[in-house]
């Protein structure tokens, strides 16, 4: 697959991944395994990225006697999932148009 | 490794980054395998999940250097001594003499080549058909080429962190150095006497040739990687692809750290050669003089490894079917999984144990000693 495409996706499916509910990281890994195999290594920079860019922040709770980080989505990170569901749009159009029958009669 | 372990060898990857940097991520690290141990998952297997230590610290390396490259380019505004490229290209070909070439990424997508103490080097850059030429042309006189010159001359490449069909470069005496951020489906990077260093996603081919300069490739995506030099030093680091990997050097050591790749060859004459966290399908290791040692190189065909004078050691290393040759270098080898073990000697000790697995271990030597061990 072409690479901006991919890391393009990857950033999306975490996103996606905390979009109802705030998640950590294991939890991502796990929600995105049947989709996506992603390890805590590939997902850090991605985290760090998104933190960066605003699309997420993150908060620090006690989880049984130890800390775990949340992720949460702010409305940056919703609206890189809308652009990409309207891009989608343009690109299932393009299948559609690689794949159509030839229905034209002489 | 136990969790401690792995952060300990972690912290030690980071050693030079900040300690908020080093802390944030250590963290991060220990709760995903907390999260593992309280899922019911065996400390050991947990840590597994993380991968090797290299490449979870080169992720968190990847993140921090990004952060200081974005501030630098928030300062950066282009000089005198730079052209903005508007045309689009797919193709990259420098062609210069002693000057540094860079490339970076810009900030705001914008291409733009800066030279910095070029002086007299006048450079032509242009682009045609769909290639971005930078060249050099030299128009000093005899008497201007003397003399110590105190700032380094560069030539720097911004442009849009993406993708590029073919990079070429060729250089006599310059470095060159390529940062994180570009992908290209083929490139090759040529100098006489200068170092590489690059970070990039190779898409299906990358070669790399310097006579005297050091080799630095950190290497992501499918395609094959070559890296030569003569008396320099070459290492690669992290290839996670099904093409190829070859390393050589005549006197220089070779380095091979994190790669998945079809055929993995590593040749040296003189150099020492340190291949670690290594999986291929085939491996050949050669060298005259020079040490081997390898750690957790696994080949699920065949593993290869020869040697005149030098010693072989192989920790934690398997092939389906091995060969290993010395001539008077000592072989020391802690094998994954039984052999069937085969061997000559002239006068050399030789102790196998006495194993019957589904592959076969060749081991000859003339005067060197060998000991083999299964684990």
């Amino acid at each position: 697959m072409d690479i901006q495409l991919k890391r393009g996706l990857l950033d999306v499916c975490v996103l996606a991944s905390i979009m109802f509910k705030d998640s950590y990281g294991y939890r991502i890994v796990k929600d995105l395994k049947p989709y996506v195999e992603i390890s805590e290594s590939t997902l850090y920079p991605i985290l760090r990225r998104l933190e960066s860019a605003e699309m997420i922040t993150v908060r620090t709770a006690e989880h049984n006697g130890r800390l775990r980080k949340y992720y949460h989505i702010e409305p940056a990170g919703l609206e890189r999932i809308e652009s990409f569901r309207s891009e989608w749009k343009e690109i299932i159009s393009i299948y559609n148009y690689v794949n159509r029958e030839d229905d034209e009669n002489d | 490794m136990t969790k401690q372990e792995f952060l300990n060898a972690l912290r030690g990857e980071l050693r030079s980054l900040s300690e908020e940097d080093i802390e944030r991520s250590l963290a991060y690290f220990s709760e995903a395998i907390d999260d593992r141990i309280e899922d019911g998952m065996p400390e050991e297997d947990a840590v597994a999940e993380m991968g090797p230590v290299k490449s979870a610290a080169a992720g968190v390396l990847a993140d921090v250097q990004r952060d200081t490259r974005q501030s630098e380019h928030r300062t950066y505004r282009p000089g005198d001594d730079s052209v903005r490229i508007s045309e689009a290209f797919k193709h990259i070909r420098i062609e210069d003499s002693e000057c540094y070439i860079k490339l970076l990424p810009s900030a705001d997508g914008a291409c733009c080549v800066e030279y910095a103490n070029c002086g007299s080097i006048r450079h032509d850059c242009f682009v045609e058909n769909e290639t971005l030429v930078i060249r050099s042309v030299d128009e000093r006189r005899w008497f201007e080429k003397l003399g110590i010159r105190d700032r380094q001359m560069r030539v720097s490449l911004y442009m849009p962190a993406t993708g590029y069909e073919t990079l070429f470069i060729n250089t006599a005496s310059g470095d060159i150095s390529i940062a994180e951020g570009f992908a290209f489906l083929n490139a090759e990077l040529k100098t006489a006497s200068g170092d590489v260093k690059l970070s990039a996603y190779s898409e299906e081919k990358l070669s790399i040739h310097s006579s005297s300069g050091d080799i630095t490739a950190s290497v992501q995506g499918p395609g094959s990687v070559k890296a030569d030099s003569m008396s320099g030093d070459v290492q690669i680091i992290g290839n996670t692809g099904e093409g190829d990997v070859a390393a050589e050097s005549k006197s220089g050591d070779v380095k091979i750290e994190s790669v998945q790749c079809s055929f993995l060859k590593a040749h040296t004459l003189s150099g020492d050669m340190i291949i670690s966290d290594a999986a291929c399908i085939t491996a050949n290791i050669n060298t005259v003089s020079g040490d081997v040692c390898a750690r957790k190189l696994v080949a699920s065909g065949e593993l290869n490894a020869e040697s005149v004078s030098g010693d072989v050691k192989l920790t934690q290393c398997d092939g389906a079917n091995m060969y290993l040759k010395t001539v008077s270098g000592d072989i020391a080898a802690l094998l994954e999984s039984p052999k069937r073990f085969v061997f000559s000697t002239v006068s050399g000790h030789i102790s196998v144990p006495q194993t019957f697995g589904e592959g076969e271990c060749e081991i000859r030597t003339i005067s060197g000693n060998a000991r083999i061990t299964v684990k």
